[in-house]
């Protein structure tokens, strides 16, 4: 493939953008989505081709480059808009446009609402300049152009959020999102800065150039596991911490899911969220040279998960369930980079993208059929009413809890795996000798267990048991609230065709890179091989104890007992005995945790307390109203009047309103001093 | 060629006399048609000027110099124009500006529209004056005029409390002037002590060695002015009173041009004039920059009236500007003149479609909008990009001058420069507010309902603007490239001439 053609790749969700925009209103809700759909799959095809290129040659061709221009060069600096397909790129291109392509699709059946009709041209110019965006990130060769893409997802995240700006709820959602992660960026621009300086003459802001610089000069940086390293990796994943929704910038996440469902599938679960996972794998040359920095990665990644997990728990929000399962599973992704299993990160990061997406989607069906219902206590027994939807989310169910053969199995599986085999010393926020790894593997099954628990409370309260709606055929008569709707039925094939997709694509994920204990001959680990080259130069600060790979079966078989046990739980408590589902649970939490997920752990209410409300309240009332007009302009008007007794009389003068004479006074006072420099000299 | 800096700067001038005179309905067109005809005389002035062959000092720093003309032979006071790559763009900017500004007045302004206009147009020759000028007093004289018809058009055609407003903006600026007529004055005699003839030529003052101490009170001098203009905290106060009270095309002006003025004195007058002053004072600058920067921003949000907001991030946005000079590197000093420009740009526009609502609705209290994507579509995209522009969304503008600036001044003065970086989210944060609170949510206020979209003029005035956002973030090149080689003659002029004095017996031999 002539690298000249991966500039393709953006440029036609671009170009969807631009004709979609100048068709505008004129553009119907199939004109516009065909249109964006048909530019998303072009985008797609030629990412799968430049996949194949690369999967092709063997390591022969290592990565396609493409240049545009030169961006910006100043001084030191010089960025260049160029793409850059490596193997790891490559795959992000096909899984952003792959799945993107189907989400657009299955977007033209969705945003059917008569309501939005002039506004479709809009979602579906946001969600191509969305994917343009993305591709920028993921195939940008510099900090800067990765930057413009991670800043521009973050501009579509806000506008799709905030699609129906007339909620003013949402539109806040929107900017609480855009905020997040902007605090996220103060921290990663001033990693960027930080590194950029450390180089010295070699400054560069290019990740090829800085790979071979630091390749062959760690000392740059302060060498492996000095300070400035650790400075500069934290930094950058603080910014991770904003895009990818980890602790502590994760409170945007859940609100986002005010957008339509279709946007919380592509941005908030298979793409945008997963940036920071690729921006660590991008860099992890750099990041495995902090030790520290890896294990507050992992160890962040850990307590996300498990966090986020507790609190998916109780949720009733079909949607909110999906959100906090979307923040904990990018834990896991977190948890698997930074003990440095780059690619089962990378791997769990693809599965998660089929099976999320699938969930969100099959999520959004069953809200489009319930008439924009979300809540799981109405719902309940749809799998009768929508086949197709039930069957492709029970799919996406065993996948993300791991059922075996499932793409998530393999993925969840082997993250674990190496955080239960990972050397300590790689990971030594603690000391090198620090048990973190084995600590950290406890949360993260704990935490397999938990999703064990919320997904199946979510499949069996969706799809299983009767239905609690009003709108079914026995209680559609004695429905008081009644709009008048049909009873719930199955979605049009341009939602469902993506669904069965997404569905094959959830079960069969696993393929891409079989573990080795399955003799799967030359499919064995072929993620991991076609990924190598790019890990490569981390690989000497890495190690996996592989004594201990005798115990990697039983271990295994721990997890996968302790999560039937977990799905069996909530069979009993909705399915079994679905008694008054408040009675019973109180029989079983005490109130105060089960208050206490229900609210999020209040770090909303903290962070509005300790933070946002002290800002609001002291710029306000302290800056504005005491610094600047008391103190500032206090000083000021003193010191004019005490300069001036004439202020008064100035004052009146202008007031009688000739300001002419006052000109003329002033002219012939500027005259007269230039005459006196004259005279003077 | 040789003349046509100075047929540039004063077209307007020669206008607003006609303007002056002529009858109201005839003055705002020919106002415009003067302002025009300068945008395009000085159009062929970036094609002229070329940075390839810029020289690393005297006269050949400066190209299209006209003069010297001896204006007062005997003192040394000549007219000289001249531009290097930092006032060429400060000069196109204030000749693109000043015809928008003066069309986007013709349906704001009702009384005594020729004078306006004729102001107006005096203003543009005393800002573009200040920007060419490359004699100390000629400088001063423009710098001064500058000062008259701003007054006027504040106090003038302003709100309610214009009179408060252009006395405070005026003494607060004729201090600033005082202390800087006085330290040009003492420099101007300082030559004249050590080279042996007069002479006010801005080349000829580079040339003053002195010691520590009495550059260290001169540099106060020139930077107490500046400073009061750019504004810097805490001599920011005037800013937003002369803001809010005067009429949008004012506010357009004194935000988009004069106050690039404050900046641009820094990297003519006070950096290359003073450079041990500048590195020993760099800091605290650097540090006041910080805080103007978070402080500029958390007032921002405290705003309830939307121009007070916009004229509050400009102290925010003009601390990033004096945060990048004083890197006193390629990066940052680059990206502080690419940020004057684009937030001429950006705040432009801000101030421009607040007074588009304010022309509807007669008010511009947040509060009393809301809602208006769904009257005023095409309206809420306009200030959704140049919200996003002066945000610093990479991928416009405003994302190249903040990241340089940032960029160059972390190397420098690092502590100051995370302060400053926090900008990024406090700025994100009042502008978002303010975009929510106006344009999305439900329409609740019935007279929002009816409020007619933009108009093809305001469209014609906007788009501009609108393009050159774009542009300038994704093709900063050729921007950067003028740049570029003055920016290093300055920092070569700003930082070798430490070098050498910081040698103990260059210093001590001075005087």
């Amino acid at each position: 493939m002539n690298p000249a053609l991966l500039s393709l790749v953006p440029l036609f969700p671009l170009l969807g953008v631009i004709v979609i925009a100048l068709l505008n209103r004129r553009a119907s809700r199939l004109v516009a989505g065909g249109i964006a759909t048909a530019m998303v799959g072009l985008s797609a095809l030629v990412s799968f081709w430049t996949l194949w290129t690369l999967v092709s040659s063997h390591g022969q061709t290592p990565m396609l480059y493409t240049r545009l221009y030169q961006w910006i060069s100043v001084g030191h600096l010089h960025v260049d808009i160029a793409f850059l397909a490596d193997p790891l790129s490559a795959v992000m291109m096909c899984v952003v446009t792959g799945v993107g392509a189907l989400i657009h699709l299955y977007s033209i059946g969705y945003m059917d609402d008569p309501a939005d009709a002039d506004s479709t041209w809009r979602f579906f110019a946001y969600m191509n300049l969305f994917v343009f965006a993305m591709l920028l990130l993921v195939m940008g060769d510099n900090f800067l152009l990765m930057f413009v893409g991670w800043e521009g997802v973050g501009l579509c995240s806000y506008l799709l959020i905030g699609f129906w700006y007339t909620n003013t709820d949402f539109a806040k959602a929107g900017k609480k999102a855009f905020i997040a992660n902007r605090v996220g960026d103060f921290s990663f621009l001033l990693g960027v800065f930080m590194l950029f300086w450390a180089l010295g003459d070699q400054a560069t802001l290019t990740f090829a150039q800085l790979q071979d610089t630091l390749v062959a000069q760690p000392q740059l940086v302060g060498g492996s596991g000095g300070t400035l390293v650790t400075a500069i990796a934290l930094l950058l994943f603080g910014g991770a911490t904003g895009k990818s929704a980890q602790i502590p910038l994760f409170v945007w996440l859940p609100d986002a899911m005010a957008g339509p469902t279709p946007v919380s599938a592509l941005i908030h679960a298979a793409t945008m969220v997963t940036s920071g996972i690729y921006m660590i794998c991008r860099l992890n040359f750099l990041f495995v040279m902090s030790p520290v920095a890896m294990g507050v990665i992992a160890t962040i990644g850990a307590l996300t998960a498990f966090f986020a997990a507790t609190v998916a728990l109780t949720q009733t929000d079909i949607k909110k369930v999906l959100a906090y399962s979307t923040v904990s599973q990018l834990g896991y992704m977190f948890l698997g980079v930074g003990v440095g299993a780059f690619t089962a990160g990378t791997f769990h990061l693809i599965t998660h993208a089929f099976f999320k997406a699938l969930l969100f989607l099959g999520a959004g069906a069953v809200i489009h059929s319930l008439h924009h219902q979300q809540d799981m206590r109405h719902m309940g027994g749809l799998l009768k009413y929508m086949k197709i939807t039930g069957v492709t989310m029970i799919v996406a169910w065993l996948a993300i809890i791991g059922f075996p053969g499932f793409s998530g199995f393999f993925s969840k599986d082997e993250i674990l795996w190496l955080t239960f085999s990972a050397n300590p010393a790689q990971i030594a926020l603690f000391g090198p000798e620090f048990p973190l790894p084995k600590i950290l593997w406890i949360i993260g099954a704990v935490t397999a267990v938990l999703t064990a628990f919320y997904m199946s409370r979510l499949i069996f309260l969706t799809f299983f048991g009767d239905y609690r709606g009003g709108h079914s055929d026995a209680d559609a008569a004695a429905d008081g609230h009644g709009h008048g709707h049909a009873p719930p039925h199955e979605v049009s094939p341009l939602m469902w065709v993506p669904l069965a997709a997404l569905a094959l694509l959830a079960m069969g994920g696993g393929l891409i890179n079989l573990p080795h204990w399955l003799p799967s001959g030359e499919m064995s680990g072929g993620l991991h091989h076609f990924l190598a080259p790019v890990f490569a130069n981390s690989a000497p600060y890495l190690s996996f104890d592989g004594a201990d790979e005798s115990l990697e079966m039983p271990i295994m078989g721990i997890t996968l007992v302790m999560v039937f046990i977990a799905v069996m739980v909530p069979w009993f408590l909705y399915l079994k005995k679905p008694g008054d589902l408040d009675e019973t649970r109180r029989e079983l939490v005490p109130d105060l945790l089960y208050r206490g997920s229900l609210n999020k752990w209040w770090i909303d209410e903290l962070y509005q307390a300790a933070i946002i409300g002290p800002i609001l309240v002291g710029s306000r009332h302290f800056l504005w109203a005491i610094v600047d007009a008391q103190l500032i302009d206090g000083a000021v008007n003193g010191v004019a009047s005490a300069m001036s007794g004439l202020s008064s009389g100035y004052s009146r003068f202008i007031q009688d309103g000739r300001v002419q004479t006052y000109a003329l006074v002033l002219a012939a006072g500027a005259a007269v001093l230039v005459f006196a420099f004259a005279v003077g000299g | 060629m040789n003349h046509l800096l100075s047929l540039v700067t004063f077209l307007p001038l020669i206008g607003a006399l006609v303007v002056f005179v002529s009858p109201k309905g005839t003055a705002k067109w020919l106002a415009l048609a003067v302002s025009l005809l300068t945008f395009v005389v000085s159009v062929p002035l970036w094609f002229l000027y070329d940075p390839a062959a810029h020289g690393l000092a005297g006269w050949e720093t400066f190209q299209l110099v006209d003069g010297p003309y001896p204006w007062i032979a005997d003192l040394g006071i000549s007219y000289t124009v001249g531009i290097d790559g930092i006032s060429l763009l400060l000069v196109l900017l204030t000749t693109l500006l000043t015809p928008l500004v003066i069309y986007s007045s013709m349906s704001s302004i009702h009384k005594k529209v020729g004078q306006y206009m004729g102001f107006m147009l005096i203003l543009e020759t005393a800002m573009l004056g200040s920007f060419v000028a490359l004699d100390t007093f000629l400088f001063y004289v423009f710098w001064e005029l500058m000062l008259i018809p701003m007054y006027f058009i504040i106090g003038v055609w302003g709100g309610p409390n214009r009179v408060y407003a252009a006395l405070k903006f005026f003494i607060y600026t004729l201090v600033g002037s005082l202390l800087m007529l006085i330290a040009i004055v003492a420099l101007y005699v300082f030559h004249f002590q050590q080279f042996g003839f007069w002479s006010a030529s801005i080349l000829d003052l580079y040339n003053v060695a002195l010691p520590f101490r009495t550059e260290a009170l001169l540099f106060a001098a020139f930077v107490l002015a500046f400073a009061i203009k750019v504004p810097m905290f805490p001599l920011h106060t005037w800013l937003p009173d002369a803001h809010v009270q005067a009429p949008t095309g004012g506010s357009v002006i004194l935000a988009g041009v004069m106050l690039k003025l404050g900046t641009y004195g820094f990297l003519r007058f006070a950096m290359p004039l003073f450079p041990q002053a500048t590195h020993e004072y760099g800091g605290v600058i650097a540090g006041l920059a910080a805080i103007g920067i978070v402080y500029g921003a958390l007032v921002a949000m405290a705003q309830d009236d939307m121009k007070k907001l916009v004229a509050y991030s400009s102290v925010s946005h003009m601390g990033v500007i004096m945060l990048g000079l004083f890197a006193l590197n390629t990066e940052g000093v680059s990206g502080s003149v690419y940020q004057m420009l684009n937030h001429g740009l950006s705040t432009g526009a801000l101030f421009l479609l607040v007074g588009i609502i304010y022309e509807r609705r007669h008010t511009r209290e947040i509060a009393e909008y809301g809602g208006l994507a769904t009257s005023m579509p095409k309206y809420s995209f306009v200030l959704l990009v140049v919200a996003f522009s002066s945000i610093g969304l990479p991928g416009l503008n405003g994302f190249i001058g903040e990241a340089l600036s940032l960029l160059g001044a972390f190397h420098t003065h690092p502590v100051a420069t995370v302060v400053g970086t926090s900008g990024v989210i406090f700025g994100a944060v009042y502008m978002l507010w303010m975009v929510q609170r106006v344009v999305f949510g439900p329409l609740t206020i019935e007279a929002n309902k009816t409020m007619p979209d933009l108009t093809g003029r305001e469209i014609a005035y906007l788009a501009p603007i609108l393009v050159l956002i774009v542009v300038m973030g994704v093709a900063p090149g050729p921007i950067l490239a003028k740049l570029e080689p003055s920016v290093d003659r300055l920092l070569v002029q700003v930082n070798s001439q430490v070098d050498l004095l910081a040698q103990p017996d260059v210093a001590g031999g001075q005087r």
